[in-house]
């Protein structure tokens, strides 16, 4: 066992290694291509290997935060570096640090400026592991911000044709909400006269109760733009489509969470009295979404865009969750969060993959992949069923337990969201049936997944099984927050 | 019998220093090194740095002399500070500009920036509209003829001449208000200004001479509607001058307002708060939507620097000792990341076949990597974003605002900063993402390599670690004090 005194560096380590390894990239020279891959690599190999050990150390028994280091860290105003992670963060981080490292192995091919495609992918993890454990609003907000700037590099030199139009759009949105979001910060840090950023202080602190509401509607808005709530999405399925693969793999695994991590961490543990009011609010927009990125994911025939509308029905369901204040509802979310994160990942690849050797996601084009490349297809089906929640996949639980822990609380809403399972699979069996089977197109030269794809697929397949059989080794560590938490903020 | 007044020679040192080795560069120039562009170079960095190393003891004093014309205190010594710092990077990358593009005499380029240093020390440090004065237009027109040194060049000659009939317009307009405020008071000295005013009913008279004084400084710091010589200046004018002027004289202004209003009007807060939530909310907005479009990025940072100094003037409408604080803040970050933007734009000018316009950036990520880097963290931190120092200098000046119940204009100001996104990351977009129309890497001298990293590392250091300048700027602003 690792010892309290080591292990309240982890957090540190797993955020700025990668921030160490970004530097080595910048300084090795942009020749030296295999390099920078093998620095990519490790930097990020590292941050995995050390939310692992994060994993690992977790101490159940503690409902609070562990792992903590506060340090002054602009004494004058309040703000610490304070980092700590409990239940709720623990998976997302580790599901940032994995999808991270499988991006930079599923880019290793990429030869277009190299030097500065995998600088950008180390970053940007710099900014996605700090906010799941960040406790200082600033710090929170500095993470937050550092994330932006390698996606709109990602997106803009390495996207599709309409990449720059994309990767503008996606830097506006999520700035604009921003915005909001540290007007609503600066509003909370004011009116609690406590002169402090911590949230764990700003979440004992009173707060006149019309402050709080308009604080969390600025929040709101930073936040809704990032998960994205519709109508807040419209960034999200341009920029899902234009991004190379490894940055959709991202956008949806590890941003979109981002969003409705800061619901619960922020909206719910910090402001419960601005998030409440709204609660019923969210849970419509949970609704809509549900409903809104089903049908819209069932017309498309670009098969990204699919995926992508689908991340936002999906999301919808968290947002269901987290709005339901109920132990099952939230868990689920957070749980959703995780898997959500690891099959929309793979969705990703694998359309990354069948676009490397097709040179196209028009789905009317990709026919038969089970006779031309069965392994992929396999692949395929298996992560669409686990998509859209069948039993003993990671989709199941955190559906069945958000669904569980709405219905009593918002029961019509909870059928609506049920009916949308129907949707989900509507889509996702209909798209099977046409790209897996039939004829297949011949004009395209296919070949099956390679040994450096399958090597990083497999993993993730292991952990969808895994989570959808045993999820308890997720749900312990979630339930210890969330029960803590409920505790305190009690339900509707 | 007149009486002498009691100077003390201690407080003038660093002006005093200043002027004597400035005359010594000017002889310099004149029997020894005749146009000799680094020896006279490196002369004026060395006044500029002997100069601040005076100044050094001064740090923790308070007291006047001159019969308060001179004041030393913590303020005045942290703008002198960012006036002689500026002053030698500007210097530094001036001696490859001058070179480059065959200036003439270059010795009376580096004794006017020198002059105008010195006149803007007094600016920031005097008590009194005299002082103020004298020290304004010794700047301005030391930075008029600054402003014009290509003298073949018919966009330089325009320049100049807008410049120099608008600046005398407003300084005019200035002394009109500064008449108004003398006349009704009876006194030039600032405190002695305020302990007449004190009780008085606002009288329209001081009103007005307050507001006409804010519109003279307001033609210096470029805010709108008092803007229009900009774009055209700041693009005509050699481009190191032009850095020079987007922050120095900027900061000056900036800081003898500050004292005016604050040490002589106080009680007038409410009227001068007013006109500054017009001007800062017209500067940002039309700053920002007039860079949207430009194609030469003289012209786009000329702009972008109308839009910021907007943003200062949330603090001076917000007033607080919080806003003095995020002032300084601000105005440091903006020096630093301003110069930065600047020196990159001279180095691809610097290039045979370069120029100003942004097209020049394309595919700069290929031809200089360092270049584009840099750039990206210059613009991002004028953007306002974490981790640089331009994203605490908003958030100080934005919050003081959420304190005095201008959440709105804080929010409008953040808004604002989104619009600025779209044009600072057009920068980016043409150096990374166009192709470059020639492949030859662009190498930069060394002085610009090592201006961009000084100005890059003091970003970034202040970026992660903020308390490096925002325990400065409480110390300052504790000592100056705020408006309620």
């Amino acid at each position: 066992m690792v010892g309290a005194s080591m292990t309240k560096w982890l957090p540190t380590a797993i955020t700025f290694v990668p921030l160490l390894f970004t530097i080595f990239i910048i300084a090795t020279p942009k020749d030296k291509v295999q390099a920078i891959r093998w620095l990519a690599a490790i930097g990020t190999g590292l941050a995995l290997i050390g939310s692992i050990i994060m994993f690992l150390a977790f101490d159940y028994s503690n409902p609070g935060f562990q792992m903590a280091i506060e340090v002054p860290w602009i004494s004058m105003i309040g703000a610490d570096y304070y980092m700590a992670v409990d239940g709720i963060s623990v998976p997302l981080v580790l599901v940032t640090a994995l999808l991270t490292f499988i991006c930079i192995i599923a880019s290793w091919k990429i030869d277009k400026r190299v030097k500065e495609y995998m600088g950008m992918m180390v970053f940007c993890e710099v900014g996605m592991i700090g906010v799941f454990m960040a406790l200082d609003f600033l710090l929170f907000y500095v993470f937050w911000e550092i994330v932006l700037i390698p996606m709109y590099f990602l997106i803009a030199i390495w996207g599709g044709p309409r990449k720059e139009y994309a990767a503008i759009k996606f830097f506006l949105f999520t700035f604009i909400g921003s915005v909001f979001m540290l007007l609503g910060i600066l509003a909370v840090y004011f009116y609690s006269g406590e002169g402090t950023f911590n949230m764990m202080k700003l979440a004992e602190a009173t707060v006149p109760p019309f402050v709080l509401k308009l604080a969390f509607l600025g929040m709101f808005f930073g936040f809704a733009v990032k998960v994205p709530i519709v109508p807040f999405h419209t960034w999200l399925p341009d920029a899902h489509v234009e991004a190379p693969p490894a940055a959709s793999v991202l956008l949806a695994g590890v941003l979109l969470k981002m969003g409705t991590y800061a619901f619960v961490r922020i909206g719910l543990q910090v402001i419960p009295g601005g998030m409440k009011p709204f609660i019923t609010m969210i849970a419509v927009l949970g609704v809509v979404s549900i409903i809104y990125g089903a049908f819209c994911a069932m017309v498309q025939t670009d098969l990204k865009k699919l995926v992508a509308y689908s991340s936002i029905s999906h999301m919808g369901y968290v947002m269901l969750g987290i709005a339901s204040l109920t132990q099952a509802g939230i868990n689920g979310a957070v749980l959703q969060m995780f898997s959500h994160g690891i099959i929309t990942g793979m969705l990703f690849l694998v359309v990354g993959i069948i676009y490397d050797r097709a040179k196209t996601r028009e789905i009317s084009k990709l026919n038969g992949l089970f006779v031309s490349v069965s392994t992929l297809a396999g692949i395929w089906v298996f992560i669409s069923l686990a998509s859209f929640g069948l039993p003993s996949l990671a989709g199941f639980v955190g559906e069945f337990l958000i669904l569980a822990g709405t219905f009593p609380v918002y029961s019509v809403m909870a059928g609506i969201a049920a009916a949308g399972i129907i949707l989900t699979a509507g889509y996702l069996v209909w798209t099977i049936q046409r790209i897996c089977f039939g004829k297949p197109n011949l004009d395209i030269n296919w070949t099956d997944a390679t040994f450096r794809e399958l090597s990083y697929m497999v993993p993730l397949l292991i952990i969808i099984v895994v989570v959808g059989i045993y999820p308890a080794v997720l749900t312990n560590m979630i339930t210890q927050s969330t029960s803590a938490l409920l505790a305190k903020i009690g339900g509707l | 019998m007149l009486e002498l007044p009691h100077v003390n020679y201690a407080y003038l040192a660093p002006e005093l220093l200043l002027i004597f080795l400035a005359l010594m560069v000017l002889i310099a120039d004149l029997f020894w090194w005749r146009g000799n562009t680094r020896i006279l170079g490196w002369l004026s960095v060395a006044s500029l740095v002997a100069a601040g190393a005076v100044a050094v003891p001064l740090f923790g004093q308070t007291g006047s002399t001159l019969a308060n014309a001179l004041v030393v205190d913590p303020f005045a010594l942290f703008f002198k500070m960012v006036f002689l710092g500026a002053g030698v990077l500007i210097i530094i990358v001036s001696m490859d500009y001058i070179a480059r593009n065959n200036l003439p005499s270059s010795g009376e380029y580096y004794v006017l920036l020198l002059f105008a240093t010195v006149g803007m020390m007094f600016m920031a440090a005097s008590s009194d509209l005299i002082m103020i004065y004298v020290g304004l237009e010794l700047t301005s027109i030391s930075s008029y003829i600054l402003a014009g040194y290509h003298k073949t060049d018919p966009k330089s000659n325009e320049a100049i001449l807008k410049y120099f009939i608008l600046g005398l317009i407003a300084s005019s307009i200035m002394l009109y208000g500064f008449s108004f405020i003398y006349g009704f008071t009876g006194q030039t000295e600032l405190g002695a200004i305020a302990n007449a005013l004190r009780g008085e009913s606002a009288q329209l008279a001081v009103v007005a001479g307050v507001m006409f004084a804010i519109i003279g400084f307001a033609f210096k710091v470029a805010s709108v509607p008092f803007h229009q010589w900009v774009p055209d200046v700041y693009e005509g004018a050699p481009t190191p001058i032009t850095a020079f002027l987007s922050v120095a004289p900027k900061a000056a202004a900036f800081a003898a307002l500050a004292r005016i209003l604050f040490l002589g009007f106080p009680d007038f807060a409410a009227y001068w708060k007013m006109i500054f939530i017009v001007l800062a909310i017209a500067s940002m907005f039309v700053g920002n939507l007039m860079a949207l479009s430009q194609t030469n990025i003289k012209r786009m940072l000329a702009y972008s620097s109308i839009a910021h100094a907007g943003y200062i003037m949330v603090g001076f409408a917000a007033a607080n000792t919080l806003a003095i604080e995020g002032i300084l803040i601000y105005i440091v970050a903006y020096v630093l990341m301003n110069i930065g933007a600047f020196v990159v734009v001279m180095a691809v000018a610097h290039q045979k076949g370069g120029g100003e316009e942004l097209t020049d950036f394309n595919g700069l990520s290929k031809r200089s990597p360092f270049l584009a880097l840099s750039m990206v963290v210059f613009l991002v931190a004028l953007t306002g974003l974490p981790p640089t120092a331009g994203f605490w200098g908003k958030l100080w000046i934005f919050y003081a605002a959420v304190q005095k119940d201008l959440w709105w204009l804080a929010l409008i100001g953040l808004l604002n900063s989104v619009i600025s996104l779209y044009y600072y990351v057009n920068v980016i977009r043409h150096m990374y993402l166009f192709e470059p129309d020639s492949d030859t890497p662009l190498r930069a001298p060394v002085a610009f390599g090592g201006a961009i990293w000084v100005t890059l590392i003091a970003i970034l250091v202040v970026g992660v670690y903020p308390p490096f300048l925002t325990d400065v700027s409480r110390t300052v602003a504790r000592a100056f004090g705020g408006l309620g």
